[in-house]
């Protein structure tokens, strides 16, 4: 906090710097524009039509909610639930064995980002949603159904297999602004201890349309 | 004020955002991040080799950055052509040669100085062929416009075997030839359009060209750092580069597009509605990006302030038609409220990341240049108009990489932790 004076004048200073002798900042509003303005303006002066009534778009649209998923090369076709994260600050996962999830403080499907859909690979029994999401290859079509009944296509680019203990969170879930998908499951050896599958499947996508 | 000083004013203050501690020196995530740099092309008029294993980001922004301005830069001079100024073509045509000289350069300092100028004779070539097209449509002759099409075709093939001689097979002929073959048809659609007087068409042109040819700057960085094995450093993909490239991109075009859109708002005319509803696609897409990073309502807030800035500026532009100095003041007054708001807004969603009083001055400095192309433009002083056009271009990348460099940490802290329990175990045996 001691150095914000110094900061300040500093950020000052080089702004006058910058401005000095141009634009409006370091001038009258009323010394504006020169006297040769009139070579581009309206030879009579007055506001040009449908600038007075320009208004900056003030919204944001956010896509409907991922109610449906499917993935044809592995026959999958599932309802979404919404998920959220547990006490220790991992994704909360589904609780139905046979359905997927979305991450929901994340980027929905279609935003700019990473969006997060989880299932599971296997029951305690048999197999479950995504058990064999890590057979897909790149090029696989990835469709998410919205609440609106728009249908987004993703196409994978890769698929890759992580240590759990070596998570790589900001690869996986940082927004990087393009429009993607991760699609994630359990995976390697089971570890009868733990009760855990030691590693995660990621599969990597990105939007077509 | 000479450009150089004007960008080391600029590093300075990029690093006076992020504090003196600097959030790029600190950040987890790129433990080689150094405290933003000079844009590329001041860099490059220095000559320093470039190694694109070690500084693969700085190719990949750099040729990003000038492949997407040389398409604003081109259009300003087809659209000059088009309309017969002299004055401002030959101020456009020199942005556009200072362009291509940038490219050149940060080729040149991969690929060294001859080989870059090859470079440069086949690119200015082509960027030959498309004023001759649109000179062609202004005079409404037809045999010229077929004869430079036909001329034009040949480039894509020719620049794209060059780069992958160049690049010794790391960038792919096929694609690189497809990508300059639709940029060269986006404008020569975009001439046609603003020839039929079809703003709308024009303009939407335009915003999709820039978007493709930002790409092909990734895409020729990418063949020139991973090479024909394709072996790219961590960090030319890593989430932080992308991010930044991302702001880097929507930012770049706001400049351009308020660019274009206050210099309509200041002549009148029917092009005024079709280059705004471009500035709120832009507008749009930064909402959007900030409601993802900072959650829906921080999205709609980013929204709300940011188009307070892109009001007061358009209303300063038809208060200079109007020669009203009383409006030209009530937009100064709001765009000053909007540095303030805007700054305190990402310092707070930062967690302080940034230093709201140092973002309000770097905010100051990016109104301060959107008003003084505009006043330039008004006094016919294209020279000045252009030069404030380019520099104030190159400025939001730095303020990109800044923004990336604090943002970055901030999402990072707050996102799940670790790998999922996805998984009971009953089919371990037979997996």
């Amino acid at each position: 906090m001691k150095r914000w004076p110094a900061v300040t004048l500093a950020a000052v200073a080089l702004a006058g710097l910058l401005v000095s002798g141009s634009g409006a900042q370091g001038r009258s509003p009323a010394a504006a524009p020169s006297a040769r303005a009139g070579r581009v303006t309206a030879a009579e002066p007055r506001e040009p039509p449908g600038v007075a009534g320009f208004r900056s778009v003030r919204t944001v649209d956010q896509p409907a909610p991922p109610v449906r998923l499917w993935i044809p090369a592995i026959a999958v076709s599932t309802p979404l639930v919404r998920l959220g994260r547990l006490p220790d600050g991992s994704l909360e996962v589904p609780r139905d064995w046979d359905k997927a999830g979305w991450y929901d403080q994340g980027p929905r499907p279609g935003q700019p980002g990473p969006a997060v859909i989880l299932g599971h690979v296997d029951s305690k029994t048999g197999p479950a949603v995504f058990y064999q999401l890590q057979e897909l290859r790149p090029g696989a079509i990835v469709r998410v159904g919205l609440a609106d009944s728009r249908i987004l296509v993703f196409r994978v680019q890769r698929v890759s297999r992580y240590p759990k203990n070596e998570f790589p969170t900001e690869a996986v879930y940082l927004p990087t602004l393009s429009r993607e998908l991760r699609l994630i499951t359990c995976g390697g050896e089971f570890d009868y201890a733990s009760g855990h599958y030691r590693d995660n499947i990621v599969v990597y996508a990105t939007l077509v349309t | 004020m000479s450009g150089r000083v004007r960008v080391a004013a600029w590093a300075s203050i990029s690093a006076l955002v992020l504090g003196t501690c600097g959030c790029a020196a600190r950040n987890p995530m790129r433990p080689d991040s150094k405290p933003p740099s000079q844009p590329m092309a001041m860099q490059g008029m220095q000559m320093s080799p470039l190694d694109p294993k070690q500084q693969a980001v700085e190719l990949r922004t750099g040729l990003e950055e000038l492949f997407g301005q040389d398409v604003f830069v081109g259009v300003r001079v087809i659209r000059s052509r088009l309309r017969g100024d002299p004055d401002f073509t030959q101020a456009a045509v020199s942005a556009l040669s200072r362009n291509s000289n940038d490219l050149t350069t940060l080729l040149g300092r991969v690929y060294g100085s001859a080989r870059s100028q090859e470079f440069r004779r086949l690119w200015e070539s082509q960027q030959e062929g498309l004023v001759a097209y649109a000179r062609a449509d202004s005079q409404h002759d037809q045999a010229a416009k077929t004869a430079a099409r036909a001329q034009l075709d040949a480039f894509p093939g020719r620049i794209a075997q060059f780069l992958h001689g160049l690049t010794s097979g790391g960038t792919d002929a096929q694609e690189i030839s497809s990508r300059l073959r639709t940029h060269i048809d986006d404008l020569l659609q975009f001439t046609d359009a603003y020839t039929a007087g079809d703003y709308a068409t024009a303009y939407r042109i335009e915003r999709a060209d820039y978007e493709r040819q930002f790409a092909l700057g990734t895409v020729v960085a990418a063949g020139i750092a991973g090479g024909k094995a394709k072996d790219l450093p961590a960090s030319f993909n890593s989430p932080l580069t992308r991010l930044q490239s991302a702001l880097g991109e929507l930012l770049g075009e706001h400049m351009q597009l308020m660019v274009d859109a206050m210099g309509a708002a200041l002549r009148g005319g029917p092009e005024f509605s079709a280059d705004a509803a471009q500035v709120n696609a832009d507008t749009e897409q930064l909402a959007s990006a900030f409601g993802v990073l900072f959650g829906p309502q921080s999205g709609a807030r980013f929204a709300s302030v940011w188009g307070s800035h892109i009001e007061a500026l358009i209303s300063y532009s038809g208060a200079v038609a109007a020669k009203d100095p009383t409006g030209q003041a009530k937009a100064i007054a709001k765009y000053h409220a909007f540095e303030r708001n805007l700054s305190t807004f990402l310092s707070t969603s930062t967690d302080g990341r940034l230093k709201a009083p140092a973002l309000a001055v770097v905010l100051r400095m990016h109104d301060g240049e959107l008003v003084q192309q505009l006043d330039a433009y008004a006094r016919g002083d294209f020279v000045t108009e252009h030069r404030v056009i380019y520099e104030g271009y190159q400025h939001m990348f730095m303020v990109a990489q800044v923004l990336a460099a604090a943002i970055g940490p901030t999402i990072a802290a707050r996102l799940p932790k670790g790998g999922v329990r996805t998984g009971g175990g009953g089919m371990a045996r037979t997996r």
